[in-house]
């Protein structure tokens, strides 16, 4: 009796030593899960603060629920604390145009996610920010919005950049338009002037077989009259190509040939490496800045089209220089690694619509109006080339000379 | 009287031209673009070449050119109507590639025989 009691007794013992030892492990166990889950916690948290994005979980109404440290920055805020304080509805808040809020929540609650959606957002300060959001709606188990959770990235420089490249653009078309209006009135005025010259001619030919008193000289003189007013109409339309009589004042030749390389990096192929080099501090000349701007369009365009196609370098260096060794001026050298002019046509270049480009490719004007401007500014044009290697404009242009006012 | 040669693409221009260096006493000579100039300037070289600037065929800077080139000493006057240059440009575009004197169309009687008479005397 005594000995079963003992048996049962030590039974019990080893099964009850058996369910700690089950219960000491699960414990073990259980620990180590709540250590594994405190770790990824910690691993996530320190993501979201430390984030180079801007992140955030808000209720579907509008309320942040969670910023990190990268968008309170962002949104010119010193703590995180700060940035939730102040914002207490993020369409009223935070979106430059509150509208785009509705817009935005139609999509994440279609599609459940928005991806990139670009948008305005206001600072702290109310300075304007362009922001790229990608965020999607957590819902529980039976389907119902528990918040949104998105990164925020900063792309104000990029859509800067974008409207900037927009706006050359558009004053490329601009030259492009004018230069085709030009171009089509100069066309006119030279077809005219012909057509002028003949009616003049004959007019006088009539007036010399008249005889004296005859009633047809009268009406030979209105004629004569009408020519003069056709004569001065086709002055005012070459006028107008030309946009009107060329203007004369001190610019600096500096910003000019940085504006142009703007205006050239935003129209010319990217496979054209484009390099400014200002040698000199003194840059002003009296000129017409809309034509010597043209000058360097022309030039920087022929450029791009010898090296179309593949890889170049196209330079804009501006330095001291003097012409014929001794007036003070200024060297704008604009040199491309394109494939070069053959000796037999480097000399005809300049002349009026010469062109090796196909019909309706060029007019062969490009130089010859570059010529024109240069020298109308009392300045030098040089070129020089090597078939295969590239070719170097150089225009030399005079110094505005610090004349009493 | 001289020997003149007009090179003149537009009829009308060339025909009124033609008739009023005629009356004024000289023999005059056409062509109808460049390339018939110089032939004609080759077999019967005149005193004096009028020629116009743009024209199809041959153009007048190399009309002016190949004139100088056959006839070092000639004399030409460049006439322009213009273009996307003034036609101050364009003469004196003319003016360096070879001739000495330039008229801008339209151009009266009087300033056809002003600038004929410079020619004629040099």
């Amino acid at each position: 009796m005594q000995r079963s009691l003992a048996a049962r007794v030590a039974a019990r013992t080893a099964a009850l030593r058996l369910t700690n030892e089950k219960l000491y492990n699960e414990i073990l166990e259980r620990r180590k899960a709540e250590r594994a889950l405190r770790a990824t916690e910690r691993k996530y948290r320190g993501f979201f603060e430390n984030s180079i994005e801007g992140a955030y979980q808000s209720t579907a109404e509008g309320q942040y629920l969670n910023v990190n440290p990268a968008l309170a920055r962002l949104y010119g805020y010193a703590t995180t604390a700060e940035m939730m304080a102040a914002v207490g509805n993020i369409a009223r808040d935070v979106y430059a145009d509150p509208e785009m809020r509705l817009r935005f929540q139609e999509m994440i609650e279609r599609d459940g996610k928005v991806r990139n959606l670009e948008y305005q957002v206001r600072q702290r300060t109310g300075e304007i920010l362009w922001i790229s959001e990608s965020a999607r709606v957590v819902r529980n188990r039976s389907g119902k919005i528990v918040c949104y959770e998105g990164t925020i990235r900063d792309i104000t420089a990029r859509k800067r950049a974008e409207d900037e490249a927009a706006r050359l653009r558009q004053q490329m078309l601009q030259l492009q338009k004018m230069d085709a209006i030009g171009t089509l009135a100069s066309g006119i005025a030279h077809d005219f002037n012909n057509i002028l010259g003949g009616i003049m001619g004959y007019v006088e030919l009539a007036q010399d077989d008249l005889p004296p008193g005859s009633g047809a000289e009268s009406h030979l003189k209105e004629v004569w009259k009408a020519i003069h007013r056709a004569k001065q109409l086709v002055r005012q339309i070459l006028a107008f190509s030309r946009e009107a009589a060329p203007e004369r004042r001190k610019v600096r030749l500096a910003m000019l040939v940085s504006e142009a390389t703007r205006l050239l990096r935003a129209t010319i192929p990217a496979t054209v490496a484009i390099e400014e080099e200002i040698l000199t501090e003194t840059d002003e000349i009296i000129a017409d800045p809309a034509q010597i701007h043209q000058v360097l369009v022309n030039l920087g365009t022929n450029a791009s089209h010898a090296m179309s196609g593949r890889a170049g370098r196209l330079l804009l260096r501006l330095e001291h220089a003097a012409i014929g060794g001794k007036k003070p001026a200024l060297k704008l050298s604009v040199r491309d690694t394109g494939h070069g002019i053959p000796p037999d046509i480097l000399q005809r270049i300049f002349e009026p619509f010469f062109t090796t480009k196909g019909v309706h490719e060029g007019t062969g004007l490009g130089l010859s109006v570059v010529h024109g401007i240069v020298k109308s500014h009392g300045g030098e044009i040089r070129v020089e080339s090597t078939p295969g290697a590239g070719t170097t404009f150089m225009i030399f242009l005079p110094l505005a000379l610090e004349a009493p006012q | 009287m001289a020997h003149i040669l007009v090179i003149e693409d537009d009829e009308h221009m060339r025909g009124s031209l033609a008739q009023t260096l005629e009356r004024l006493g000289h023999r005059v000579t056409t062509a109808v673009d460049g390339k018939v100039g110089v032939a004609s300037a080759a077999v019967a070289p005149p005193d004096l070449v009028i020629t116009d600037l743009i024209m199809p065929e041959k153009e007048g800077l190399e009309t002016i050119m190949e004139l100088r080139q056959h006839q070092p000493s000639i004399r030409i006057i460049a006439m322009s109507g213009g273009g996307r240059l003034s036609n101050e440009d364009y003469l004196h575009l003319a003016k360096r590639f070879g001739a000495q004197f330039t008229l801008a169309k339209p151009f009266t009687r009087d300033e056809l025989k002003a600038v004929l008479a410079q020619a004629l005397a040099s």
